[in-house]
């Protein structure tokens, strides 16, 4: 098999192959999941940010004559609500578009504080090796040791509820799985000839570092990013949803089920809504992180 | 009689996104019981494949087509997948390339090899546990019984090596296929595998078919070749005649591109063959060796070429008369009988010495966990070594013998635990990275790993002028141009990336970037092991015409002899990191003293026909560098060793021209006296 | 063997140290259990006042030495908000927690291990889509939304199963559905990557030169080798699930220890939530060491080192 392994790529010629960032691209046009997370990741983002210009109502204004109304598709439901309104008669829709903001701003901090810390150890435990690789891999037991759910619920329940603490505790408990493939990565890239080839031709550690080994770890940190971003989203909604996260009048997903949870029984839209929008941002971002890993691994043995 | 195995027209296609790719194409093989056919080729010229295909072995999604496929009275073409399976591994075996992930590794050996009995054979336990032993010990294992429940990891390469063998025989098959059998291990250990493969094979009357894409092994152990080639052969016959008469223009330029000695002198230019495999996909509308044939002309380009039988067994995919073709042999090297050409005599080694180390030691602690007590393992242990202006010194020994962890030291990217380094007279400790560079650069064997990949090659060859800041870019790139110019890689590859370039292409980038700054010395660690033979021969002879260029010192670092014999004009032989002896290259190769150096130098095999692999009186294998053997490390695998070598460690002396660390050579030279 | 246990165990106490302190210094930091335990209108004399009762005025480090060193004789301390001993909480409410992290664990292990072999028989054929498809979905999907949805579908539109309450195996059903399918797709990838590689390795090669049918290849030769790795994740599986499961355990209104530290987070009890973090965090390294010693059975190459 060894034999097969190599003659594919081996073309008349001088140029056996296209440039890294070609068949990048050449890859990314036939992948469906990755197209389909991007646009799904790329029109929430702009949903969020644009939120005050798109939401058709306030999320916080209240009009009690107009509670419950049910979304345009069921009986009862109107153009005016197209997803109908909460208990409090505020506008399902627009609480949703500005619950894209908590959820994409908490899953992209957390997401990015907990890339920050994890890559940091990771590339320290890994190219420097021995104690401190030893000391990285020991905190990493005890992070995993600790029931994560659990101590953000507390930390943030004590400390007191707001975006900023959500985004600390939840990023402060999500930097194992950088450091993880950061560590391995860099493991194996400190032993490739090039980092040796690197030091004999004068390289520094710092310039080993950043020229050498952090832009080959780029493409695994993005998936990594992704796939950490999906969950903190899910551990936002969860908190929020035992009541733990973000306060009301606050639109968040988690909270909207909450909220709903009263009702659902006659009203299921209510719990439908919002968790559908959370499942679909939480798809899309899982499909884009995969995408991206599928796009950018280095070309399959067989 | 007719053949065990017959193959006619056997064509293998691999289905890949892109689209098909025709691995093997119209491949025709027999061997006879008790015959022995090597499959030679470089690497992607099908010969796995074809052995795979014969054993119905393919990975999914391939497709193989045959007009003929017979074994013995069974016609392979038609047996449902069950009878394929009661054939393999009980009439016809096969052995494979890494012994090390080759066994599987949750299971014990005996397991692994009384289960292959149970199956076919249908024995009870005992007996398939006394046949195992049986043949354990067949294959030169000591204490078989007490093995049998050792776990693969437990044992070394080359004692897993002999496992899979003595497993693959417990059927006693009637056609075993080794598949690169003894590439994954040291040279020492190479020759006792393949004589232990041929007096199996000879005793058990078998047939036995050899790939690999070493023409040494081919020589010594076949009786008739197949050279393969972008998925054909290209040639086949008995195998004095193909390496004594090639016909075809790629079996010509094989076996010069390899340094034998008596056929080309140390420092002369190899024979090589220029550019790359054409890629299996391409539809081939004339002969798939054409774009590389010295010899090809215009009716090359368009016809396709078929076997054509020169002689009765002999055949040649060329178009050349066979009178031709062989003419074309050897013809642009000389006389047959290379005169010395004086390599290397212009060194002057009594001067001071350029790159010096004295009782240089590298020890490694050791500790597998928090709670172990670390070990030491002394990957360099004293050693003493200059290198003068000019010199081409090599360091040689088997894998662990700390030869890599020496040239790491060299470099200055390693400080000795103790001893020192000298650059010039200066301690390599006290220089900064860039004044080292300047001075020292190095070349590694892993062309595909030995550039950053998210780098274009043009950057990465002019990373050590921006480093030390020598000139404005403009300077810069001119510098590089000149550079990939002189060491002949196509200027249009500046802007590409090393994914783009072959092997040898790559090699070349590390090559120019090492010379980039303009260094004295140059550390080649394997600088082609990593290469097909063809394309090695193209960077020894980059590397020679440099040295002479750019007035370079080389320290090589391998374990190929045959390359050092070509290169070398001094040679430095380690052993679990010591030096055991040193030697100018002419009379190191003409006259070893030291034990381990005879068995390194006898163990080499060149590719000559009527000699037989080489016996090797080596005992054990090598040892553990964390637990080494006392006196002489040497001595547990010396056949001459006594009881002085287990007690002291001999130094090393100055015996004749040579310095030899060795008891024995030490008494006797006393004893003359 | 017995040296590599001993070795696992000693590793895992001080793992258990170093987050017994962690957990302490955390928690109260976060927030002063003085004012905690006293509630928001409490006044300022009162807060002092349950201060020096409770011993919050010493230094931290006397605390929880104080603290660790009851917990080695076997004291788990007292609940504030529940004025009982943190022990008697914790067996009171396990059985729950127990029932329902193992038969959550049972569909994760069954479900995940069986879609992950059969999708590596075959890659890119139809049940491999399926599964990879399957696994996306169940990762994206919030549990406690499944959870809601199960209840509306199947308790309320469709009463088949009971939607709250611990008193039946049918209560049992949809929790355990809803948190074993939350770790499939994990189980399920690994034991799918694990069974490609280890199909694709040169021993199985090796077994198939041996004349071995693919059943035999399949159960002797490559499962042993493909599941080490998942063992792993099924014991840390089980070790999150015992640490009860929060959302899971809040939605089905279910009595067990997740919910018991939820109440006692919203009860500011600092010390019980301490308590039980550091008791869910030693089950946690007891599992995994449990699953490290299996692993080593399983494989003699691990037992080396």
């Amino acid at each position: 098999m060894t034999a097969a392994s190599t003659s594919p790529q081996q073309m008349a010629g001088d140029i056996i192959d296209l440039t890294p960032r070609e068949r990048m691209i050449k890859k990314a046009k036939s992948h469906r999941g990755l197209q389909f997370g991007g646009a799904v990741v790329l029109t929430m983002t702009l949903v969020a940010l644009l939120a005050p210009v798109i939401a058709p109502y306030s999320p916080f204004e209240q009009d009690l004559a107009k509670r419950l109304i049910s979304p345009v598709w069921a009986e009862g439901g109107s153009w005016e609500h197209i997803f109908g309104t909460d208990q409090l008669g505020r506008d399902y829709l627009s609480r949703l578009i500005y619950g894209a903001r908590v959820s994409m701003g908490v899953g992209f901090g957390a997401a990015l504080l907990g890339c920050v810390l994890g890559v940091t150890i990771g590339l320290v435990a890994g190219y420097l090796g021995g104690r401190a690789d030893r000391a990285a891999s020991f905190l990493l037991t005890c992070q995993l040791a600790l029931p994560s759910l659990l101590l953000a619920m507390a930390l943030v329940f004590f400390v007191g509820a707001s975006i900023t603490t959500l985004i600390v505790v939840l990023g402060c408990l999500h930097w194992s799985y950088y450091m993880v493939v950061t560590r391995t990565m860099t493991r194996q890239i400190r032993e490739l000839e090039y980092v040796f080839a690197a030091r004999s031709i004068g390289s520094t550690d710092r310039q080993i570092l950043f020229y050498e080994i952090l832009p080959n770890l780029s493409n695994q940190i993005i998936v990594v990013f992704s796939l950490e971003m999906a969950v903190v989203i899910i551990h936002e909604a969860a908190l929020s949803f035992l009541g733990v996260g973000v306060q009301p009048p606050t639109a968040s997903w988690g909270l909207m089920i909450a909220e709903g949870k009263e009702a659902m029984y006659f009203k299921p839209y209510l719990v439908a809504i919002p968790g559908a929008a959370l499942f679909l941002l939480v798809l899309a971002v899982n499909l884009l992180g995969d995408g991206i890993r599928d796009i950018t691994a280095p070309e399959g043995r067989n | 009689m007719s053949a065990l195995l017959e193959v006619e027209d056997l064509s293998v296609t691999l289905k890949l996104a892109e689209g098909d790719l025709t691995a093997v194409s119209d491949i025709s093989l027999s061997v006879e019981k008790g015959e022995t056919l090597g499959i030679v080729g470089e690497s992607g010229s099908g010969k796995s494949i074809s052995s795979l295909a014969v054993m119905d072995l393919l990975p999914k999604g391939t497709v193989r087509k045959a007009s003929k496929m017979r074994f013995g009275e069974t016609d392979l073409l038609s047996v449902t997948p069950s009878q394929m399976a009661a054939l393999r591994g009980n009439r016809i075996a096969m052995i494979f390339q890494e012994p090390m992930t080759s066994l599987n590794p949750v299971y014990t050996i005996g397991r692994q090899m009384t289960e292959l009995l149970m199956l076919h054979k249908h024995v009870s336990r005992a007996e398939a546990r006394d046949r195992a032993v049986e043949l354990l010990e067949k294959v030169g294992i000591t204490a078989a019984r007490s093995r049998l429940s050792q776990y693969p990891h437990q044992l070394s390469g080359g004692l897993r090596q002999r496992v899979m063998i003595a497993m693959m025989l417990m059927c006693e098959p009637d056609l075993i296929i080794a598949d690169e059998p003894t590439t994954a291990l040291d040279v020492t250990i190479q020759a006792q595998i393949l004589t232990l493969l041929r007096s199996l094979q000879r005793e058990m009357n078998m047939a036995m078919i050899i790939i690999t894409h070493d023409l040494g092994v081919v020589a010594r152990v076949s009786d008739k070749v197949a050279v393969m080639y972008a998925g054909q052969i290209v040639e086949t016959g008995k195998v004095d005649e193909v390496f004594g008469k090639p016909l075809h223009p790629y079996t010509q330029g094989l076996l010069e591109s390899i340094p034998i000695p008596g056929e080309i002198s140390p420092g002369e230019e190899l024979g090589s063959i220029p550019g790359l495999v054409p890629s299996l996909k391409t539809n081939f509308r004339g002969c798939r060796f054409a774009n590389r044939c010295s010899q090809a002309f215009e009716n090359c380009h368009t016809t396709l070429v078929s076997l054509n039988e020169t002689a009765p067994g002999r055949q040649s995919r060329c178009l050349l008369t066979p009178e031709a073709a062989a003419q074309a042999f050897r013809s642009g090297n000389g006389p047959k009988d290379a005169a010395p050409t004086g390599y290397g005599a212009d060194v002057d080694i009594s001067g001071a010495p350029v790159l010096s180390a004295r009782n240089a030691e590298c020890v490694f602690r050791i500790k597998p966990n928090m709670f172990a007590q670390p070990k030491q393992l002394r990957a360099v242990d004293g050693i003493s070594l200059d290198l003068h202006r000019g010199e081409v010194v090599a360091v040689v020994g088997e894998s662990g013998c700390g030869k890599s962890t020496l040239a790491r030291m060299l470099l200055g990217l390693r400080n000795p635990s103790s001893g020192s380094i000298t650059l010039n007279g200066e301690n390599i400790s006290g220089l900064s990275n860039v004044e080292k560079s300047r001075r020292v650069q190095s070349i590694f064997q892993d062309p595909y790993s030995s550039l950053n990949p998210r780098r274009t090659i043009g950057e990465i060859i002019r990373r050590p002028l921006q480093l030390h800041g020598s000139g404005t870019a403009a300077e810069q790139q001119e510098m590089v141009e000149t550079i990939m110019e002189r060491v002949g890689i196509p200027r249009r590859l500046y802007h590409n990336y090393p994914n783009q370039l072959s092997g040898g292409q790559r090699q070349r980038v590390a090559i120019a970037r090492a010379l980039i700054l303009k260094p004295e010395i140059v550390v080649c660690d394997e600088p082609t092991s990593a290469l097909d033979v063809s394309v090695q021969a193209q960077i020894l002879n980059l590397l020679l015409e440099l040295r002479e260029q750019m007035q370079l010192t080389y320290l090589l670092i391998t374990h190929d002899m045959a390359v050092v014999e070509h290169i070398a004009t001094r040679v430095v032989v380690m052993y679990l990191g010591r030096v055991v002896e040193i030697a100018d290259a002419r009379t190191l190769f003409g006259s070893p003293q030291h034990p381990y150096t005879k068995a390194l130098l006898g163990s080499v095999l060149t590719p000559e026909p009527d000699a037989d692999v080489p016996d090797i009186e080596l005992g054990t294998s090598y040892p553990n560098p964390i637990d080494p053997p006392s006196g002489c490390t040497f001595h547990p695998r010396c056949p001459v060793a006594t009881d002085l070598c287990k007690r002291s460690a001999p130094e090393l002396r100055h015996i004749g021209r040579t310095e030899t660390a060795c008891h024995n050579v030490a008494a006797e030279v006393i004893a003359a006296e | 063997m017995f040296k590599f246990i001993l070795r696992k165990l000693g590793m895992g106490l001080l793992v258990a140290i170093t987050v017994s302190l962690a957990t302490f210094l955390m928690l109260n930091l976060a927030a002063d259990p003085a004012s905690m335990v006293a509630g928001e209108d409490a006044s300022p004399e009162a807060i002092e006042e349950l201060r020096v009762q409770y011993g919050f005025d010493r230094p931290l480090a006397v605390r929880y030495v104080e603290w660790i060193g009851n917990v080695f004789t076997g004291n788990f301390g007292e609940s504030y908000y529940w004025k009982r001993p943190v022990f008697d909480l914790f067996l009171e409410r396990a059985p729950v927690t127990l029932t329902l992290a193992f038969s959550a664990l049972t569909i994760t292990t069954v479900v995940g291990l069986l879609l992950g072999v059969l999708a590596a028989l075959n890659p890119n054929g139809w049940l491999d889509r399926f599964a990879l498809s399957l696994g996306t979905a169940a990762q994206a999907v919030p549990n406690f939304w499944l959870g809601l949805m199960m209840i509306i579908l199947l308790g309320v539109m469709f009463p088949i199963f009971p939607v709250s309450g611990d008193t039946s195996w049918k209560h049992f059903v949809l929790p355990s559905f809803v948190l074993g399918m939350s770790a499939v797709p994990q189980v399920l990838r690994l034991t799918r990557a694990g069974m490609i590689d280890v199909l694709g390795s040169d021993y199985i090669r090796t077994a198939r030169a041996k004349g071995f049918g693919p059943g035999r290849i399949l159960f002797q030769h490559a499962m042993r080798n493909a599941l080490l790795p998942v063992v792993s994740v099924i014991a840390i599986q089980l070790g999150y699930k015992l640490g009860g499961s929060v959302v899971t355990e809040s939605v089905f209104a279910l009595n067990g220890l997740g919910r018991l530290a939820y109440e006692s987070i919203l009860g500011a009890d600092i010390p019980t939530v301490q308590m039980l973090v550091f008791i869910f965090a030693l089950i946690f390294i007891f599992l995994t060491v449990a699953g490290d010693v299996f692993n080593a059975w399983l494989d003699p190459r691990l037992r080396l080192e």
